[in-house]
């Protein structure tokens, strides 16, 4: 899998006439080395951060990593290096002068994902001549986009994981709990089932009963998602759920639609057939180029109605892999031109999310993984629809 | 507090000369606006979150006031976008950003640099991570009590996951109980998944006798509460294991204009190998300077940081208040 990558960076390089590619986000890095680090919010895993130096034509990339433990066990030893703390000058100057070594006299330009403030200071001072390009948008956006069969067996598994846990959280689902008690269990159950990591702060949100009386949004559509806290669930409440967790580096994504304690009323149900209307009207269209804008063209009109079954702040689909949202964005800000250029193709994979609305019901939301195959589809995620259909 | 904080982030800009500031650290931004927004993991790249300009008006990426203090007008808000030119149109909207002569960022990524400097041709792009620091080093009594209590959460939890490492539990089944019992206690968030006898919690049985170190770090409103014991699996905690008298020596050495070199002279004057760890980080709106090991800095009243003491494989860390004459911890009554 790793020397895939290295040839899809490689490859991505050249066609960016670009010397080297210097990466410092959490998933680029996984991506390009298969290194773990250890699960951490995002001011100490900047501190402890891998980075990856990526140079064409070498094997791996050269690995700087405060985590040995997480390094493959064949990364070549002379590509791992100790970490680097790229919040210190010491740190980003002992980084630029390992870069300008490397560049030597190869010249071009380098990419790049991110600067840290002393970074960047580092940089201007040592290899100011040097142009840094935007590694996320040129470089690893293109070369996550398709998958490998290894990489939908991981986004497969880690799914699987994911629902394992939540058909346990759902089981104990009962009036009386607060919603970080059911992240309580969620979190337990995905470490016994042996997640790598939690991803994202586990999400139950309690749907309004009406979208003006629901937290005030700045689009004025409906607010998803609120942040969990230790409110109460109560008898009817319907909460839209979202979790995500990460197994051999790549990523799950689990939504649906519950309701706390009661049956789903004609006019629930109606609104996850609504859902499921969108969702099979989008599978049914769904194979190789087909365009982004097919999709949210088809979405729309199964929905009918005034609105897209979609929020105004979201999107219809993402993708997901090594990030539990990546290119591509389906029905987005970026616009109906934008979509019609994503053209699918075999290994391409996205979150299909679509939503369904009605004052008065909860609506519904839930999350297929679709995968696009040489003559269509498979789904990755695998998880039923109770309580809104047995 | 949240009042206060942002006080001394305008007193930071001031003394830096920095006429606002476009951040993207989640941490820099709870400190600013006080909103609660959605918990990722992982080190991510910059993206503009929040701005802070020089008359204290707040600007925030959210799409509701869900989790966003009162304080921040609902018209401050700015909802999550794909498109680079809304968000730099509405960037370009906020008063008293487009007159700023020096903006400073806490990261900032090669497109968003090409992107703002576009939008703001005036504006020198400053290193604003600097300026946070230097607000956030100082605690406020408010923000003591909240590390207390996300340490007493901390605290807890680690109990439980102790009294339940017996023989034959695995390793992995401690860091669920931890995580279960943290979000009982109420917080949802850690600062890190913890170490449970391993740096991740695998699939390895105790063994009765086995030494485990358990590290382990939950955030509570933001702040970051955290420490480590090391256990016999089936004696429970130890007194007087290496790591006591290496963390009493290394406690002993802790207050007002001790610098790290003085830190770590104790260390070695308790003839025990460095580790490869810092011996102390700050802690505050999660891990901070000073990191003691990289950095060399003096510590001074209200700092917030964390001990850790690492001898013959025993680890103890626990983190305290520094004061005028040593130090305060933030765990009562410090627990073995």
């Amino acid at each position: 899998m790793r020397a895939q990558r290295q040839a899809k960076l490689d490859d991505a390089l050249g066609g960016q006439d670009a010397a080297l590619a210097l990466l410092l986000g959490t998933t680029n890095v996984r991506w390009a080395t298969g290194a773990r680090v250890v699960a951490a919010d995002q001011g100490r895993a900047g501190r402890v951060r891998n980075v990856a130096l990526v140079v064409p034509g070498d094997t791996v990339p050269h690995l700087f990593t405060h985590t040995p433990e997480g390094v493959p066990p064949d990364h070549p030893t002379d590509h791992v290096h100790p970490g680097v703390d790229l919040e210190t000058d010491a740190g980003a100057g002992s980084l630029v002068a390992f870069v300008g070594d490397r560049i030597g006299a190869r010249g071009g330009r380098v990419l790049l994902d991110e600067w840290t403030m002393p970074l960047r200071a580092a940089w201007r001072s040592r290899l100011a001549d040097v142009v840094v390009g935007d590694a996320a948008v040129n470089l690893m956006a293109p070369v996550k986009l398709v998958k490998t069969g290894d990489e939908l067996a991981c986004i497969r598994a880690a799914q699987h994981l994911n629902e394992q846990a939540m058909l346990d959280v759902l089981a104990g689902l009962r009036p009386g709990l607060r919603q970080c008690d059911l992240s309580g269990v969620f979190l337990q159950r995905v470490f016994e089932l042996g997640a790598h990591q939690n991803t994202v702060d586990p999400i139950w949100e309690v749907m309004p009963e009406s979208v003006a009386s629901g937290p005030r949004s700045v689009t004025g559509d409906l607010v998803f998602p609120t942040v969990t806290t230790e409110r109460v669930l109560s008898p009817g409440d319907v909460m839209w759920v979202d979790t995500g967790i990460t197994l051999d580096g790549y990523d799950s994504d689990f939504g649906r639609a519950w309701i706390v304690g009661a049956e789903p009323t004609a006019a629930q149900r109606d609104q996850f057939r609504m859902w499921r209307e969108v969702v099979d009207a989008v599978l049914a269209i769904t194979k190789p180029g087909v365009t982004g804008g097919d999709l949210t063209r088809t979405a729309a009109a199964a929905y009918g109605g005034d609105r897209r079954p979609w929020m105004a702040h979201l999107y219809l689909a993402h993708g997901i892999g090594v990030d539990s949202a990546e290119a591509p964005f389906i029905g987005t800000d970026l616009g109906p031109e934008f979509d019609e250029s994503i053209v699918l193709v075999p290994g391409m994979v996205f979150v299909l999310e679509p939503i369904a609305w009605a004052d008065g019901t909860g609506g519904y939301r839930g999350e297929e993984i679709v995968a696009v195959t040489d003559d269509g589809y498979e789904l990755l995620s695998d998880f039923h629809y109770e309580p809104y259909e047995s | 507090m949240n009042a206060d904080r942002r006080g001394r982030a305008l007193a930071a800009m001031r003394d830096a000369g920095i006429d606002a500031l476009i951040l993207g650290r989640e941490a820099n931004a709870r400190y600013v606006s006080g909103a609660r927004r959605l918990w990722l993991a992982g080190a991510r790249a910059f993206s503009p979150g929040c701005v802070l300009v020089a008359s204290g008006d707040v600007h925030l990426l959210s799409t509701s006031d869900d989790g966003v203090p009162p304080d921040i007008p609902i018209e401050h808000l700015y909802p999550i976008t794909w498109n680079p030119a809304n968000l730099m149109a509405r960037l370009a909207a906020v008063p008293g950003l487009a007159a700023a002569r020096t903006i400073g960022f806490d990261a900032l990524t090669p497109l968003m640099e090409s992107l703002l400097s576009s939008t703001f041709p005036g504006a020198e792009l400053l290193d604003g991570q600097a300026v946070m620091l230097a607000a956030r080093r100082h605690k406020l009594p408010a923000e003591i009590d909240a590390l207390r209590h996300a340490t007493l959460v901390a605290a807890q939890a680690l109990d439980d996951a102790i009294a339940a490492a017996r023989p034959g539990v695995r390793e992995r089944d401690l860091l669920a109980l931890f995580e279960r019992r943290a979000c009982e206690l109420g917080t949802t968030v850690p600062a890190f998944e913890g170490h449970f006898g391993s740096v991740f919690a695998g699939d390895r049985e105790l063994g009765a006798g086995d030494r485990v170190v358990l590290d382990v770090g939950v955030l509570l409103d933001g702040y970051e509460g955290g420490l480590a014991r090391t256990i016999v699996c089936g004696n429970g905690r130890v007194d007087g294991n290496p790591a006591e008298d290496l963390f009493t020596t290394l406690l002993g050495a802790v207050k007002a204009g001790a610098s790290g070199a003085d830190l770590l002279a104790a260390w070695d004057g308790a003839g025990v190998a460095r580790p490869t760890q810092p011996i102390v980080h700050g802690v505050g709106l999660g891990y901070e300077p000073p990191v003691i090991g990289d950095d060399d800095d003096e510590l001074a009243p209200g700092m917030t940081i964390s001990l850790r003491a690492e001898a013959d494989g025993w680890v103890r860390r626990d983190a305290v208040v520094v004061t005028e004459t040593g130090a305060q911890p933030l765990l009562h009554p410090m627990s073995g």
